[in-house]
C-alpha cells in the first residue's frame, strides 16, 4: 500500500507529466464549471489556492507559515521558528533575492495567486533541493500552460470595502499544435486601511502590477522547454510600520526549463535563469514633522536604492525503480547586490550625505542535493538526503571593504564557505491507516549578504542600525522531528514535531550605545533551541460539510544569551468550515493566537502581544458555468489586533466586505 | 666682496630653509590636500590628506613647526577622532598619527559616509589632553 502511493506519487511528478496534469484542472476544458474546481471543499492546507483564497499572503498564513507584517501586503514568511537566510524560498525553483536592505520586497511579492499552481510550504528538513535552509522551505510552483488546452480567458475583478481594494486579474491561455502559451496581469490597489475599530493606518495605501508570460513547447515525446518571465512594478507601496515607503520597485524574472523523461525511469530537468530587483524607498510622502520629530535619524529625508541580479541554473535528474528513487539536484546561483542611502538633512546648511549599505556584494552558491529513497519492505521508506554548498564570496567596492574591515579588523572579507547538510528519514506504516515518520538531521546555513557584508541596517524592530560580519560561521543545527498521519474515509490528521538545536545562531547585538544611533553587530551568539509542534485535520462531517483545523505552537530560546529567540509566534489556531450544495460554497473560519508573553529582550527586544481571534464568512456562489461570485466577510467582528509577528504592532485590517465577480470563456 | 658675502648668506638660508622646515625629499605639500592650519602657543599645526577626503580610509598628515624659527616638532602624541555632527556619530578603524619623519606625523581616517564630518585632532601628554583643535571636512 505504502509502497503503491510512493511509485505513485513519484511518477505523478515526473515533470512532463505532472505539468500537464495539474495545469489540466484549470483549463482541460472551459466550458465547464471545472474550471474552478480548485480544492474549495478542502478545510485542510494543501498548498493549493482555494477558491475562497484571495492573496498569497493568505494562503502562506492557511499552511503553517507565519508572517512578518510590515505593511498591508508582501508579508514575509516565517516557518516553524525561522526565518530570513534561515528559509528557502523559491519560484518555480529560482532563487530571487530581496533588493531592499529592509526586506520589503520578499519574493512572495512576485507571485499572483492566479499564476500559483501550488505552494510547497516544508517545515522541517524535507526541502533542500533549492538552498540550504535551517529547516523550512517555502517553494512557489506555477502554473504552467498546456499543451493540448483550448483558448481560454479568464477576467477577475475583486473590491474590499476596508480600504476600497481594487484587484483586477485577467490572463489567457490557449495551444496550438506542440505549443501552449499563457499570459496574465494583475492589478492591486487599496488606500489606507482601518484596523479594528475603525482606527485607520496612514500611509499603508499600495499600488502594484504584475504580468506573466509563459510557454511551453513540446519538443518531441516526452521532452518539453518552458520559458517564463515575471515583470512586477510595485509604484508605490505604504509602509506605516517603517520609517519609509516603497517608492518604485521592478522586477524582471525569467527562465527556460527543458523537461525530459527517458526510459526505465529517468527523468531529467534544466533551468537557466536570471532576475533583476530594482527598488527605490524613501520617506518623502511623510510628514515634514513626522520626519523633524521621529527618534531615529530625525530632521532628514533618506530615499534608498538598492537592485540585486541573481543568475542561476538547477538542473535535477531522476531514477527510479519499483523500490528506489536517487534524484540529483545541482543548483548553481550567483547574487550580486548593490544598496545606497542619502541623506538629505531638512536644514539646509548641513551637506546631503551619501553612505553605501551593500558595497557590491558578490554570492556564489553552488550546492548538489542527492536524495535517495528506499522501499524497505511492504511498510516503511527510508528517505535519506544530503545537500553540499560551496560559495565563493566577496565585497567589490573599495571603500564598502575598508569601512567593514574597520568594524571588523580580524574578518576575512573574500571568503569562500561551505556549507554540509544531511538528513535520514524512516515513514512507517503503523496500520492501514496510520503512518508514523522520524527524521534525523544536521542542517548547515551559510550567512546571506546582508548579514556579512550590511552596513548600516535599519531595524525598526529595535530602533538600532546593524553592521554585518564578514566573519560569521554558517548556523548548524541538529534535529529531530516526528510525525504521525492517519487517513480514512476523506478524514486527515496530520501531527509533526520538531526539536532543533543551533549553533552559532545568527543574531544581532548591541556594540555601541553611547552615541546618537545605537548601533548593533550581526554575530553568532551560541547555541540556541527551537521546538515547534503542529497538527491539522480534515473532517467531513456530511456530505456536504467539511471541517478543518490548523494549530502551530513554536518555542525558541537563545540558550547562550538566555533570551527568548524574537518573532516567536504563541499557539496559533486556524478553524474552518466548509458547506457546499450545488452550486453554493460557505466558508467559516476562525484565526486567533494566545497571548505571547515570552519577549525578546536582547537579541531584538519586542513587546508583549495580547491574545486575538478573528471570523471570516466567506460564500461562493457558481452563477453560471462562465460566472463565480464571491462575497467575503472578513474580521466579523471587527477585532483591533495585531501577530506577534508584526513590526512596530502593525495593526491588522478591521472589518471588510470582499466581493468578487470572476468569468471565464 | 659684498656680492659674495651676499651669495653666501642666500645659499645658507636656502640650504638651511630646506633642512630644517621642507620635509624630505622633496616638498611634498604640493601634492597633498591641505585641510586647515591652527596655531597653539608656539606651535603651527597642519593637517593635510593624502588625497581629497572621501568614504573609506584616508591617510592624514600633520605637520608641526614650532615658531617663529619653524624647527620641527617630532615628539607630539595626537588623537584623531573624527565626528559627524548632524548624525551624532564617530567612526571606528582610525589610527592615530604617529611621527613618521621630519616634524611629519602620519595617521588614517576613516568616513563611512559622505557630507560634513568634524575632525578633532587631540595633543596629548600621555593621558592628558594639552588642546584639541577641530577641523571641518566635507568628505564627497
Amino acid at each position: 500500500m505504502i509502497a503503491a502511493i510512493l511509485i505513485v506519487s513519484l511518477l505523478v511528478s515526473e515533470p512532463p507529466t505532472d505539468t500537464a496534469r495539474v495545469d489540466s484542472v484549470g483549463a482541460t476544458d472551459a466550458h465547464t464549471v471545472t474550471v474552478f474546481a480548485e480544492p474549495c471543499a478542502e478545510a485542510c492546507f494543501t498548498g493549493v489556492p482555494s477558491t475562497t483564497t484571495l492573496t498569497v499572503d493568505e494562503l502562506m498564513t492557511h499552511g503553517n507559515a507565519m508572517l512578518i507584517r510590515r505593511a498591508a501586503m508582501a508579508g514575509e514568511a516565517m516557518v516553524g521558528g525561522l526565518r530570513g537566510g534561515q528559509v528557502t524560498m523559491s519560484i518555480d525553483g529560482m532563487k530571487v533575492h530581496s533588493a531592499c536592505v529592509d526586506k520589503m520586497d520578499p519574493a512572495t511579492a512576485y507571485v499572483e495567486l492566479d499564476n500559483l499552481r501550488a505552494l510547497d510550504l516544508t517545515t522541517g528538513s524535507g526541502d533542500l533541493r533549492y538552498g540550504s535552509n535551517l529547516g523550512g522551505s517555502l517553494a512557489f510552483q506555477l502554473r504552467q500552460p498546456s499543451h493540448d488546452a483550448p483558448l481560454a480567458a479568464r477576467v477577475e475583478a475583486t473590491v474590499d470595502a476596508n480600504a476600497i481594494g481594487r484587484t483586477f486579474k485577467s490572463s489567457l491561455e490557449g495551444s496550438a499544435d506542440n505549443v501552449g502559451a499563457r499570459v496574465a496581469y494583475t492589478y492591486r490597489a487599496a488606500e489606507d486601511f482601518r484596523a479594528g475599530g475603525q482606527r485607520l493606518i496612514a500611509g499603508s495605501n499600495f499600488e502594484k502590477h504584475n504580468a506573466l508570460a509563459a510557454a511551453s513547447i513540446e519538443l518531441a515525446d516526452r521532452q518539453t522547454l518552458q520559458v517564463l518571465a515575471i515583470y512586477d512594478l510595485a509604484t508605490f507601496i505604504g509602509y506605516p510600520a517603517l520609517l519609509m515607503d516603497t517608492r518604485r520597485a521592478e522586477a524582471l524574472i525569467g527562465g527556460i526549463t527543458w523537461k525530459g523523461a527517458w526510459s526505465s525511469g529517468w527523468t531529467s530537468s534544466v533551468k537557466a535563469y536570471a532576475n533583476h530587483v530594482d527598488h527605490q524607498m524613501d520617506d518623502l510622502s511623510r510628514s515634514a514633522d513626522e520626519v523633524a520629530a521621529r527618534p531615529f535619524m530625525p530632521g532628514m529625508y533618506m530615499p534608498m536604492d538598492g537592485t540585486s541580479t541573481t543568475l542561476g541554473s538547477l538542473a535535477e535528474l531522476r531514477w527510479a525503480s519499483s523500490t528506489s528513487v536517487v534524484t540529483g539536484v545541482l543548483d548553481l546561483s550567483y547574487l550580486a547586490a548593490n544598496a545606497t542611502m542619502d541623506m538629505l538633512p531638512m536644514d539646509i546648511t548641513v551637506s546631503s550625505m551619501q553612505m553605501t549599505n551593500i558595497g557590491d556584494a558578490r554570492v556564489g552558491t553552488y550546492g548538489l542535493n542527492v536524495i535517495w529513497e528506499e522501499l524497505l519492505s511492504g511498510v516503511a521508506t527510508v528517505r535519506s538526503s544530503v545537500r553540499f554548498d560551496l560559495s565563493p564570496r566577496t565585497l567589490r567596492d573599495q571603500a564598502s571593504r575598508e569601512i567593514l574591515a574597520a568594524y571588523r579588523p580580524n574578518a576575512p572579507i573574500d571568503r569562500t564557505m561551505t556549507a554540509l547538510s544531511a538528513s535520514v528519514g524512516l515513514r512507517a506504516a503503523l496500520s492501514e491507516m496510520n503512518t508514523g515518520t522520524l527524521t534525523l538531521s544536521t542542517l548547515e546555513r551559510l550567512p546571506t549578504h546582508l548579514e556579512m557584508y550590511g552596513f548600516w541596517l535599519y531595524d525598526p524592530q529595535a530602533n538600532m542600525v546593524t553592521v554585518g560580519d564578514p566573519g560569521l560561521t554558517p548556523e548548524r543545527s541538529w534535529g529531530i522531528e516526528t510525525g504521525f498521519e492517519h487517513r480514512s474515509d476523506g478524514a486527515q490528521l496530520l501531527v509533526g514535531a520538531r526539536t532543533q538545536w543551533i549553533s552559532h545562531y545568527i543574531a544581532s547585538v548591541q556594540i555601541r550605545s553611547n552615541e546618537q544611533i545605537p548601533l548593533r553587530s550581526v554575530a553568532n551568539v551560541g547555541w540556541a533551541l527551537l521546538a515547534s509542534a503542529d497538527l491539522s485535520f480534515n473532517l467531513p462531517v456530511s456530505d456536504h460539510t467539511v471541517l478543518g483545523a490548523m494549530v502551530a505552537w513554536t518555542y525558541g530560546q537563545s540558550i547562550d544569551q538566555q533570551d527568548p529567540l524574537p518573532l516567536i509566534c504563541p499557539l496559533t489556531a486556524l478553524v474552518r468550515g466548509v458547506w457546499t450544495l450545488d452550486n453554493v460554497q460557505i466558508e467559516a473560519r476562525l484565526r486567533g493566537a494566545l497571548a505571547q508573553d515570552r519577549m525578546s529582550t536582547v537579541l531584538l527586544p519586542e513587546n508583549a502581544t495580547p491574545a486575538w481571534f478573528t471570523a471570516d464568512l466567506t460564500a461562493v456562489w457558481n452563477a453560471t458555468r462562465n460566472i463565480v461570485v464571491m462575497a467575503s466577510l472578513r474580521n466579523l467582528f471587527d477585532a483591533w489586533y495585531h501577530e506577534h509577528t508584526s513590526i512596530n504592532d502593525l495593526a491588522s485590517p478591521g472589518r471588510s466586505i470582499q466581493l468578487q465577480v470572476r468569468t471565464l470563456w | 666682496m659684498k656680492h659674495l658675502l651676499q651669495l653666501l648668506v642666500a645659499v645658507l638660508l636656502t640650504v638651511g630653509c630646506s633642512t630644517t622646515t621642507e620635509p624630505t625629499p622633496t616638498d611634498p605639500t604640493d601634492e597633498l590636500v591641505l585641510i586647515g592650519t591652527d596655531t597653539v602657543n608656539t606651535h603651527e599645526v597642519s593637517l593635510y590628506f593624502e588625497t581629497a577626503p572621501h568614504v573609506g580610509m584616508n591617510t592624514v598628515l600633520i605637520r608641526v613647526v614650532q615658531l617663529p624659527q619653524k624647527t620641527t616638532v617630532e615628539t607630539v602624541i595626537w588623537k584623531i577622532d573624527p565626528t559627524m555632527p548632524s548624525m551624532g556619530h564617530g567612526s571606528p578603524g582610525n589610527v592615530h598619527p604617529v611621527h613618521h619623519g621630519n616634524g611629519w606625523y602620519r595617521g588614517t581616517c576613516n568616513f563611512t559616509m559622505t557630507g560634513d564630518w568634524d575632525i578633532a585632532l587631540t595633543r596629548m601628554d600621555h593621558d592628558t589632553i594639552v588642546h584639541t583643535t577641530h577641523f571641518p571636512v566635507v568628505v564627497k
